[in-house]
């Protein structure tokens, strides 16, 4: 296939996966969620005071929610938070932005898999369309971080055979990985390990002070990660997520059962159903009104999958990722957890990409034609409905999954915050303070001041800073309070409260009400 | 070789018989709509809707099965109209099944290893149970096709049986027919109405503003439309039978499976081993002899197009081909593979008690919401209180069919007493009451009411205080 052609193709496929990620970041998902407000808050925190929301300088992992939160996506954030603001926009900008890198990762690795570009070509149109991939780039999920940084690092190994310094890139990417996401703590040095035994024989050929060099970082970084591991901070999220919670249920015989939860786990990462009919049921993994695949694909996949086993290409690696992959998710009590699996996903896409390209080798000459341009057209349809799913249905449909009626409150409370002494707010959603600090653009500096680490507690027990309260509005009492503003969803059937404001969303729906005691 | 088949059938009948005395799981709809027209043909020779002795047994937008119905006869007059009685039937069908399937194993195999294991696999795997015990019918379709794979006379007699048997249906009931055709995976590719979803992902757009709305013109237009969404739907239509939640993790997978449906059957149909290997299924097809694998393909399309319904119906392959597995596991290599047989049993054997236990002992996660409504329902009603009025809302499914099972009603009475309904589409018969038990829904507030009458219905219907209510909880 001609070059100038490919490279037109490819620019096309890069052209269309961008503008499905970035068209409209800041109202579709329609608000940010705590882990995207708490990385944008901190992100913001450490480009002004080069400390977190703890003062922690300069983390690795960063405390947030007690989950020591990876710290690529906050150090990522902090370009574009300059760049947009504190908003949506600087907070997704990056996540969205690595989607579409990997969709290059995605055509390159294919290359280096098949030698073929219509292979590779068909994979990154897949990729570039899939509503997983793209929904969860515009969610910001240090997962889809993670996976470009594993399977960049897959790439520049294979690459880095013939052109050895890209080996010691190879490994800072593994490494990268292996600290951003918790499923690829245990996934990214077991598939370098991997790559390391099946091209041992390569690798006697490569550049010794390039190989040496590697070593080094990556056993550097190891250490770093046990010692991580040591403090509580690295493996924090593991005690809360994993799936040994369910050893506790009263079934006999327990391991039986046990087992069967686990296997079936790790197979519903397999499950057609799952894959390309039912919607996920993970809150933020959800594109209203799509599954994680489009259910076209799901013949190719089969295909594809068929192809691989009947070893007619040396693809060992795409092996390795496929059945280790659910591994860490499968040790989670999370049934089906699509944000666990990424690198998965990414190779089913390379499935994908292969059984339609098989199946178009069927055809000759003209019908040959017909079928590509009949595929990519039904594929463009597909990608056109997603893009109606997600700029128009999800933000109405699934509203309440990403904590509403913060960024339409929090700035009118921020208006007005100056004329009073406290402010006491009542909210159903956890960790409201974060957005109270994102969305209030709050200074980090005053916010520094104001938090009493040894009054919060570890964990964290409680979330008042300054003049903000956080807690159930008790009216007999708090009426008697002078000087106070009171947020709370609404005040009905309560006596002697003013309201001062109603604050209502896009739809015009009453999102909070604003008061104070007569 | 015959020694073998009979220790496994007398082991087979003798759980599948501790079963069923066991189980305390509820009746199912099937269960009863097939029990009480076997009981009333054997008091009256007349089915529920007044026919002498028919073939065809309509019911409630459907049709039951003949076999099950007229199988259940004799159990249902000898032991009566009881846990034993309805279930029993499966034991002799069951048998008959496991003898066809060995006779069949006898002819096409010559390795003791591929006549005992796949019969040992297939006798005790969780779908046979649960077809043998709850679901005959179906069951009875599989025996007739080993009937059919083992003997070439019967072969012949069954074709051309079968063919005027089904001249016979399509000359005289066309209904039957356009029920079937409907509940078939052909149905998925006849134009149907997409109007209101495509309307409703429409008004979105229109409501709340969209992108795809410019100068008034609705480039939505170009998905949300018919075209689009019965494509899709074609494409979804083969992926659906690829339910691995349903069919083998029900129990664990709620956070996925209970938002599909309501009323979804809890009981796994395959060990949670068995998933992986019938994917394997696919490659050790191409070893079963030929003249067999050409009858494969027809059964697996058969599978296909009833949208799994008829799964039952390819349990005999799955069964071989989990031997073929098994045998490249344990002589694939000679020095340990001997070592994997015992613990192999073990693990199989833990297997059939932890699904004997799920049977027995944990119905209520595994029956639907409305056969343990109904159950409990009618067994809390003592004798005492059937003399009273007694009204029971319909929100819980057609109640009719389990009072008359639960409660052993006289088919005589039923004929008497009943009171049918208006006719409402696709000539569904409501039946309203039999004697003094009527079935509707209501509103508990607004009913007038005397003295002496039970009221039988959700939360929500009873709109008053400080009333004595018995509860029903699933």
């Amino acid at each position: 296939m001609n070059k100038k052609i490919i490279f037109i193709i490819l620019f096309l496929i890069l052209c269309l996966g961008s503008f499905l990620r970035l068209y409209n970041l800041n109202n579709s998902p329609p608000s940010l969620n705590w882990d995207e407000a708490a990385w944008g808050y901190n992100a913001f925190s450490v480009s002004q005071t080069l400390r977190d929301e703890y003062g922690k300088f300069l983390p690795i992992f960063t405390r947030s929610f007690d989950e020591y939160k990876s710290t690529l996506p906050m150090y990522l954030m902090i370009p574009s938070i300059r760049l947009f603001g504190l908003n949506e926009l600087g907070v997704r900008f990056p996540s969205a932005l690595i989607g579409v890198f990997t969709i290059l990762v995605i055509y390159y690795l294919s290359i280096e898999l098949f030698k073929n570009e219509r292979v590779a070509l068909f994979s990154a149109f897949v990729f570039s369309i899939e509503p997983w991939s793209v929904h969860l780039s515009r969610v910001y999920y240090d997962a889809n971080e993670a996976m470009f940084f594993l399977l960049l690092g897959i790439l520049l190994f294979v690459k880095s055979l013939k052109s050895n310094k890209l080996m010691i890139f190879s490994v800072l990417s593994f490494v990268i990985s292996m600290f951003t996401y918790n499923a690829d703590k245990i996934l990214s040095p077991l598939i370098l390990l991997f790559l390391v035994f099946v091209y041992k024989k390569e690798l006697k050929n490569v550049n010794r002070k390039y190989l040496f060099i590697s070593v080094c970082i990556f056993i550097s970084f190891l250490m770093l990660f046990v010692a991580l591991v040591v403090k509580g901070e690295a493996l924090a999220r593991v005690s809360t997520t994993n799936i040994f919670v369910l050893w506790k249920d009263e079934q006999s015989p327990r391991l039986y059962y046990f087992v069967w939860d686990l296997v079936g786990r790790y197979i519903s990462y397999f499950s057609p159903y799952n894959l390309f009919l039912r919607e996920p049921q993970e809150p933020s993994t959800i594109v209203a009104g799509n599954s994680i695949f489009y259910a076209y694909e799901f013949i190719p996949w089969l295909y594809g999958m068929y192809l691989i086993f009947k070893d007619k290409y040396k693809s060992s690696i795409v092996y390795l990722i496929m059945f280790l992959a659910p591994i860490p998710a499968m040790l989670t009590w999370n049934w089906f957890q699509p944000g666990r699996v990424m690198s998965l996903f990414a190779v089913y896409s390379i499935f994908i990409g292969l059984g339609l390209w098989r199946v178009s080798e069927f055809f000759h000459g003209f019908f040959k034609k017909i079928f590509v341009v009949g595929i990519v057209l039904y594929g463009l349809l597909n990608a056109f409905y997603l893009f109606d799913s997600i700029n128009v249905y999800l933000p109405f449909r699934d509203n309440g999954n990403y904590q509403p009626g913060f960024r339409e409150t929090v700035p009118e409370v921020m208006k007005i915050e100056n004329k009073y002494d406290q402010i006491v707010i009542e909210t159903p959603q956890s960790q409201p303070y974060i957005f109270y600090l994102f969305y209030g653009q709050y200074s980090p500096t005053r916010y520094a001041k104001e938090l009493d680490l040894n009054y919060i507690g570890t964990p964290r027990k409680h979330f008042d800073f300054g003049k903000f309260h956080f807690r159930k509005i008790n009216w007999e009492e708090d009426k008697k309070l002078k000087n106070t503003l009171f947020v709370k969803d609404n005040f009905d059937n309560i006596k002697d409260v003013k309201i001062i404001d109603k604050v209502k969303d896009r739809y015009g729906g009453v999102v909070s009400e604003l008061a104070t005691a007569n | 070789m015959a020694k073998i088949f009979w220790i496994i059938l007398s082991g087979w009948s003798v759980f599948v018989i501790l079963l069923i005395i066991n189980v305390k799981a509820p009746y199912t709809i099937t269960e009863v709509r097939e029990s009480y027209t076997a009981y009333s043909l054997g008091q009256t020779l007349k089915d529920t809707n007044g026919k002498t002795l028919p073939i065809l047994f309509k019911a409630d937008g459907d049709y039951l099965s003949t076999f099950g119905v007229y199988e259940r006869l004799l159990p249902i007059k000898l032991f009566g109209l009881n846990n034993f009685g309805i279930r029993s039937a499966g034991i002799f069908i069951g048998a008959l099944t496991i003898y066809l399937f060995y006779l069949f194993l006898r002819i096409n195999f010559n390795k003791i290893w591929f006549i005992s294991i796949p019969l040992i696999l297939f006798s005790f795997s969780p779908l046979f149970i649960k077809n043998v015990i709850f679901d005959v019918g179906s069951l009875t379709l599989l025996t007739l096709l080993l009937a059919i794979l083992t003997n070439k006379k019967f072969r012949k007699l069954f074709s051309v049986t079968f063919l005027i048997f089904t001249l016979a249906i399509l000359i005289f009931n066309r209904d039957y027919v356009r029920d079937q055709f409907h509940k078939s995976i052909l149905y998925t590719y006849m134009p149907q109405n997409y109007t209101f979803q495509i309307d409703k992902r429409l008004s979105f757009g229109l409501i709340y503003g969209s992108p795809l709305i410019i100068n008034n013109h609705n480039f939505n237009r170009i998905v949300l439309n018919k075209f689009f969404y019965a494509t899709n739907s074609i494409f979804d239509s083969f992926i659906s039978p690829f339910n691995f939640e349903k069919v083998s993790f029900p129990f664990q997978s709620l956070t996925v499976l209970s938002k599909d449906s309501d009323f979804s059957n809890g009981l796994p149909i395959l060990y949670f081993w068995e998933i992986p290997i019938i994917f394997l299924t696919f490659v050790f097809v191409r070893k079963l002899p030929s003249n067999n694998l050409k009858l494969a393909i027809p059964v697996l399309l058969l599978v296909f197009l009833s949208k799994s319904k008829l799964i039952l119906l390819i349990l005999p392959l799955i069964s071989i081909c989990e031997s073929y597995f098994l045998d490249f596991i344990i002589y694939s290599s000679d020095k340990y593979g001997k070592y994997l047989i015992y613990p192999l049993i073990c693990f199989y054997v833990l297997n059939v008690a932890v699904i004997s236990d799920i049977f027995i002992q944990k119905s209520d996660r595994w029956s639907t919401d409305m056969d343990m409504v109904q159950y409990k329902i009618w067994n809390m009603l003592s004798e005492g209180d059937l003399k009273n009025k007694i009204i029971v809302t319909d929100r819980f499914g057609e109640p009719v069919f389990y009072y008359l099972v639960y409660k052993k009603v006289n088919p005589e009475y039923y004929f008497s007493n009943k009171t049918n309904g208006a006719i409402i589409d696709n000539s569904v018969q409501r039946i309203d009451s039999v004697g003094n038990v009527y079935f509707r829904s209501f509103n508990f507030a607004n009913e007038p009411k005397e003295k002496n009458e039970i009221w039988i219905g959700v939360g929500k219907d009873y709109g008053e205080k400080n009333l004595d209510l018995k509860l029903v909880k699933t």
